[in-house]
């Protein structure tokens, strides 16, 4: 059985403008010790993905509209608050992107992760605070004796991040949901933390979600991939199948039209995805990806296309009529 | 003193007399180079005590030397904190360099005139031939005002008097850079992150300038729009004949527009190269670090990580000698106790390290 399973999930935000359908239709499984990277451009619906399954989506104006959850055979959505703070930090914990803001500045770092631990195992402080320092050990923070007594500003931003990884491992949880955790970060800082990512889940089996808009970290990182596109999954596929061989145009276009460290300049420009992301109140009809595909034919402004397995495939979803063929 | 005297047009005449208090030209240059500065420092004073007095400095630009040939694009590549940006805000006048000397090439005399200590007018009208280009495209438009007034305003600044041939030139522009001339009377929040940095380039581009810095121009940008800045930028170099300083710490977008690279690590230019040279044969220990930890978006690619550890120090208490030898895997006795020099290994190929 999958540690996690999204069913169908819709999650819409009622704004002044309108309606915002951020997420319609999404369904994904995460096995115990699998990595999934959620890959996709700014507004596409990665983000609120995750803050659904962790029930942290603002109400109003956010409402999760239609959709299942299980984690571990039981539906998150069917839980009352009290449950769900239980299990949110203890057996589902998040890293976020920014760690300046998502560390309180007026507590010590020491004290936030203590929190975590006090208020989920029920330790006393002084255990607490042994753990602490045990984990800044295992997250590679030198000193940590010393470092526990350090305000955020104090620390580096590689430093801050993995005080974010050492509070969300603290109660060992079962899934590990990053959401752009080395956006912010330098290059060698971030391999630095990607390095103890994979650390970390060979250790401890952890199952990861991985969202993040670069293509090339998720490469190295996960196990499937799940592109998303205007609120919905386009093409899901383990990662050397979806690198090799994808099928949806956008994430043939978007594999194609990204500079890469390890191909030598040419003068040719890059075949670049023309265009923009659609408006959020203003949804093209029929495939959403149809005015910057060009593949486009008159069906697909017609009728949007379903999300299957492709013809011989057991593990390569698409959401195309006409996938790319090569 | 009347409105007249404070926009000055700048005729044929005044445009040729810019450089005339400046010193002969460095002899040392390559006849293509169109900007160069040579031993370049720039250190930001840090004040404190009660009377406020300097009690140290920040070095964020501690001796670098390098030109950009015309036509060209130069990437300055490194970490947050190397000093990049400082550098080519130094180079193009915005920040006064502490020591050593900017060179421009004069396109009337077709000389290498020296712009360290150029001011007043003469400034302003060389500022029309060095623009910059910056990384938040909405950060850095005014929200008040429509694009239209934001792309004229460097017009207006440069004394382009006549309303018609501003408009005229700023719909010229807009086209150029792919934006509608329909959008004339909207504001910079009404549009994407795309099309504000369309917006921000044409607002370097409006003066004709020679000379565009582009600081992190592509990096806030997300996957699919920055490609095709990318090619924007790339297009308006061959329409233009414009020279780039390009300004990334995304190493595959620098492999894919540069023609010449350096690499700098706090505030020292550790090595520089043509781009085929430094992806194919990097030297410094620091650039085989920082290439190597770039990830790349190719599963079946399996390459041997060697990961530097530990954080970029602090450039206000830098290390002794060789500034990296804090990080570095191959750090000797000397590295401690003398500032590598740099050495040209091969034509062209800069590198300041003990090992050459």
């Amino acid at each position: 059985m999958a540690l996690l399973e999204v069913k169908n999930l819709h999650t819409y935000f009622h704004t002044m403008d309108g309606l915002t359908k951020s997420v319609e239709g999404v369904s994904f499984s995460v096995d115990s010790g699998v990595t999934l990277g959620l890959v996709g451009e700014s507004g596409c619906g990665k983000s609120v993905t995750s803050l659904s399954i962790m029930q942290l989506v603002a109400c109003p104006p956010g409402e999760i509209h239609e959709g299942e959850i299980w984690f571990q055979g039981e539906n998150l959505l069917k839980k009352t608050p009290e449950q769900m703070r239980k299990i949110r930090g203890n057996q589902i914990s998040m890293i976020f992107q920014e760690p300046m803001t998502s560390l309180n500045p007026v507590f010590t770092v020491g004290n936030q992760v203590m929190e975590v631990l006090m208020n989920h195992k029920g330790v006393t402080e002084h255990e607490a605070k042994e753990k602490t320092i045990s984990l800044f050990h295992d997250v590679g923070i030198p000193d940590p004796k010393r470092r526990v007594d350090n305000f955020p500003h104090q620390m580096s931003g590689g430093m801050r991040q993995r005080v974010m990884i050492a509070m969300a491992l603290a109660c060992d949880p079962k899934l590990l949901i990053a959401d752009e955790p080395t956006t912010a970060l330098d290059v060698t800082i971030q391999a630095q933390v990607l390095e103890l990512m994979r650390e970390i889940k060979k250790k401890t089996n952890t199952s990861i979600i991985l969202i993040t808009h670069n293509l090339a970290v998720v490469a190295e990182m996960a196990d499937y991939i799940a592109v998303m596109y205007y609120g919905r999954l386009v093409e899901y596929a383990p990662v050397k199948e979806l690198y090799g061989n994808p099928k949806h145009p956008y994430t043939h276009g978007l594999l194609n039209s990204i500079p890469r460290v390890d191909k030598p300049k040419t003068d040719e420009l890059l075949p670049a995805i023309p265009g923009v992301v659609p408006n959020p109140y203003n949804p093209p009809s029929g495939c959403k990806f149809h005015p910057r595909c060009k593949y486009a034919q008159p069906k697909c402004k017609q009728e949007e296309p379903p999300y299957v397995l492709l013809p011989g495939s057991d593990s390569h979803l698409c959401r195309c009529w006409f996938p790319v063929q090569e | 003193m009347s409105k007249k005297n404070l926009q000055p047009k700048p005729s044929k005449k005044d445009k040729d007399m810019i450089f005339e208090d400046i010193k002969p030209a460095a002899p040392t240059f390559k006849s293509d180079a169109l900007v160069a500065c040579h031993n370049l420092r720039k250190f930001f004073p840090i004040h404190g005590g009660i009377f406020g007095r300097k009690i140290a400095e920040v070095k964020a630009v501690d001796d670098i030397t390098f030109h950009i040939r015309q036509g060209e694009t130069h990437a300055l590549v490194g970490e947050s904190g190397s000093g990049k940006t400082t550098a080519a805000k130094t180079l193009i006048r915005l920040y006064d360099a502490t020591s050593g000397d900017i060179y421009l090439r004069n396109f009337h005399t077709q000389t290498m005139d020296n712009i360290t200590h150029t001011r007043g007018d003469k400034l302003r009208r060389l500022r029309s031939e060095m623009q910059i280009v910056f990384q938040d495209p909405s950060g850095s438009l005014n929200p008040r005002i429509p694009v239209g007034d934001i792309i004229e305003e460097p017009l207006v600044v440069h004394g382009v008097k006549s309303k018609k041939e501003r408009l005229e030139r700023v719909v010229n522009i807009m086209e150029i850079v792919g934006l509608r001339p329909e959008y004339l009377k909207r504001y910079s929040h009404e549009f994407s992150g795309g099309q504000r940095q369309r917006i921000g380039i044409a607002r370097a581009l409006v003066l004709n300038p020679k000379f565009i810095v582009c600081d992190e121009a592509v990096s806030a940008l997300d996957v699919s729009i920055q490609s095709q800045i990318i090619n924007l930028l790339q297009d308006l170099q061959k329409k233009f004949n414009l020279t780039y300083l390009f300004i990334a710490h995304d190493l595959a977008v620098v492999r894919h527009m540069a023609d010449t690279v350096g690499v700098m690590y706090l505030g020292s230019m550790v090595e520089s190269a043509p781009n085929f040279v430094l992806f194919n044969k990097p030297s410094h220990p620091y650039t085989q670090a920082l290439l190597n930890a770039v990830p790349v978006p190719d599963p079946s690619v399996d390459r041997n990580k060697t990961i530097i550890m530990g954080d970029i120090p602090s450039p206000i208490n830098p290390p002794s000698g060789c500034r990296f030898r804090t990080r570095c895997p191959k750090v000797m006795d000397i590295c401690k106790e003398q500032i590598p020099p740099t050495k040209e290994i091969e034509p062209d190929h800069f590198v300041a390290c003990h090992l050459f």
